[in-house]
């Protein structure tokens, strides 16, 4: 028990116990995914104190362009100043703490409060109040009542993260290893990625780390929960085809990611399916060869980012009717909005340098398996709802889940990149190493 | 003519014929204000920085009035005013 601090009830101080002492035996206790008592702790202990991704810069590329996001439970501008910058200034006027802006995505060069009219500047400055000399007459310093920018904010690649505590550190320093993963894809061609359109988004009954472990881990449920894709020939023949690849993840970190390449005798086109030009081009931009090397082998990339981002880049096909195959992006933000509640943003993604023909075939694979009304989609979401309505039932949240998938797998020594890698990607192992950094913050 | 919106505001701009020349005329329909540009004033726009924008901006709907002296409501009130 020494481990634990205080400063949390018995009843979750024993919990955390049973879940710490379960976690490298592969038992976790089902009422993590539901309880309310833990959603605060995770708010305090780890959404304010991660770097959370924001926006790409593909989404606010202009002077002026803005989108709302939200880190824990603040609503953050995430904005292009006239200068250039992107800033995350939180959407709370200083006045009487209203909204200052409402609308989710746009262009504003200031922004006026809808309830007194203080009016902002794009970096936060505010420049304008009401009958300001009546008002509050000549002490006044509107240089003191700026709007507050998010704490951190850094950029890797044109992801936009914000972290909420001053003393976090460095982005980089943060990512560490997985960067190797990342840039598989943010590297992939020299032009870098663009969204293709706004985020869908989307509220679901359940917990954001069982959605998350079906990116960061979870390729066995493919086999069962997709079955129908199978049998109408869209995924693989093979039931097992998630498993053939590596799962690798980042000890320390709570990252992982899944890399898989074809099934045994599938005829599929190498580097996802990608145009040839696209496989070219990247030879020139990864950082390293082993790099290309791996990504001319993948058909299937999968990389979670702790605590709660992720991204699915798998081959596919645009519809039943088309030749060939057109891999999709799909970027992911898991965000935890209640117990047992999260809303999903979902971007589709492509190199900026693609050609606009496959730009419109890829937006089609993508909105046709993994947007909202997508097939692979729904199949999860049905899910993942019941699991976290068990979690919280009497007699649900006392059980220990099963995590023991892959215990008894060796490391492969000849995986070309960084993490601990295994060679069969049906295995817990991601999912452990994801269980050992939350459990480290939210004791911390 | 042109109408532009964002979250904040709407305005309407439209080009005008005068006997010899032409004008851009730039309303705000919810303020009721309008004005009507050369193009030389809209030439001295080009060079603008955010910072002309954030002062006129200081008065966000609009000038407030110079020499309106606010006075207590009590000076009009006769019971103990200046008129008891």
């Amino acid at each position: 028990m020494a481990r634990i601090k205080t400063g949390v009830s018995p009843r979750l101080n024993q919990m955390l116990e049973e879940l710490l002492e379960g976690i490298e035996d592969g038992l976790v206790p089902a009422w993590i995914f539901n309880d309310p008592e833990l959603f605060e702790l995770e708010q305090q202990k780890i959404f304010s104190r991660s770097w959370v991704y924001m926006a790409h810069e593909s989404e606010i590329p202009q002077a002026g362009d803005y989108v709302l996001r939200y880190v824990a439970n603040n609503p953050y501008i995430v904005v292009r100043g006239e200068d250039g910058a992107v800033r995350a200034l939180l959407d709370m006027c200083r006045h009487r703490g209203m909204r200052v802006c409402r609308a989710e995505l746009g262009n504003a060069s200031h922004f006026r409060c809808p309830f007194h009219g203080w009016t902002y500047r794009n970096d936060g400055r505010l420049v304008g109040v009401p009958a300001e000399r009546e008002a509050f007459g000549p002490g006044f310093d509107k240089a003191e009542w700026g709007l507050r920018p998010i704490p951190r904010l850094e950029v890797f690649d044109g992801m936009i993260f914000g972290n909420l505590d001053p003393q976090a550190p460095p982005l980089e320093e943060w990512l560490g290893e997985i960067r190797w993963y990342l840039e598989l894809v943010t590297k992939r061609s020299p032009a870098g990625l663009e969204v293709l359109g706004p985020p869908q988004r989307w509220v679901v009954n359940t917990d954001w780390k069982l959605a998350l472990e079906t990116f960061l881990s979870d390729s066995y449920h493919t086999l069962m929960t997709h079955r129908s894709l199978i049998e109408l020939g869209i995924a693989p023949k093979d039931a097992k085809y998630a498993m053939y690849g590596e799962q690798i993840h980042i000890p320390g970190k709570g990252h992982g990611s899944m890399v898989v390449g074809a099934p045994p005798g599938a005829k599929l086109p190498p580097f996802w399916g990608y145009p040839e030009e696209m496989m070219e081009r990247s030879k020139a931009s990864y950082p390293s060869r082993e790099q290309f090397e791996t990504a001319k082998e993948t058909r299937i990339l999968l990389v979670t980012l702790f605590p709660n981002f992720s991204f699915h880049n798998p081959i596919r096909k645009p519809d039943h009717k088309y030749q060939g195959t057109v891999p999709m992006l799909t970027f992911r933000v898991w965000h935890p909005l209640g117990p047992g509640r999260i809303e999903i943003f979902s971007w589709a993604l492509v190199e900026k340098d693609a050609p606009d023909w496959f730009k419109e075939k890829t937006r089609h694979s993508y909105l046709r398996f993994f947007g909202s009304s997508g097939t692979f989609e729904q199949d999860d979401t049905e899910i993942w709802s019941h699991v976290a309505h068990n979690a919280s039932s009497s007699q649900g949240r006392t059980l220990r889940l099963n995590y023991r998938m892959g215990l008894s797998l060796e490391p492969d020594p000849n995986w070309p990149g960084p993490g601990v890698a295994y060679g069969l990607n049906f295995t817990d192992a991601n999912m452990r190493n994801f269980h050992r950094r939350y459990v480290e913050m939210l004791l911390s | 003519m042109l109408t532009l919106t964002n979250e904040f505001t709407t305005v309407t701009v439209e080009k005008i014929a005068t006997r010899n020349g032409e004008r851009l005329r730039i309303t705000s329909p919810r303020l009721g204000y309008s004005i009507e540009l050369d193009p030389l004033e809209l030439e001295s726009l080009t060079w603008q920085t955010v910072e002309t924008f954030s002062r006129l901006l200081s008065t966000p709907y609009g000038p407030d009035e110079d020499g309106v002296e606010a006075r207590p409501l009590s000076d009009l009130i006769l019971f103990g005013g200046e008129h008891a």
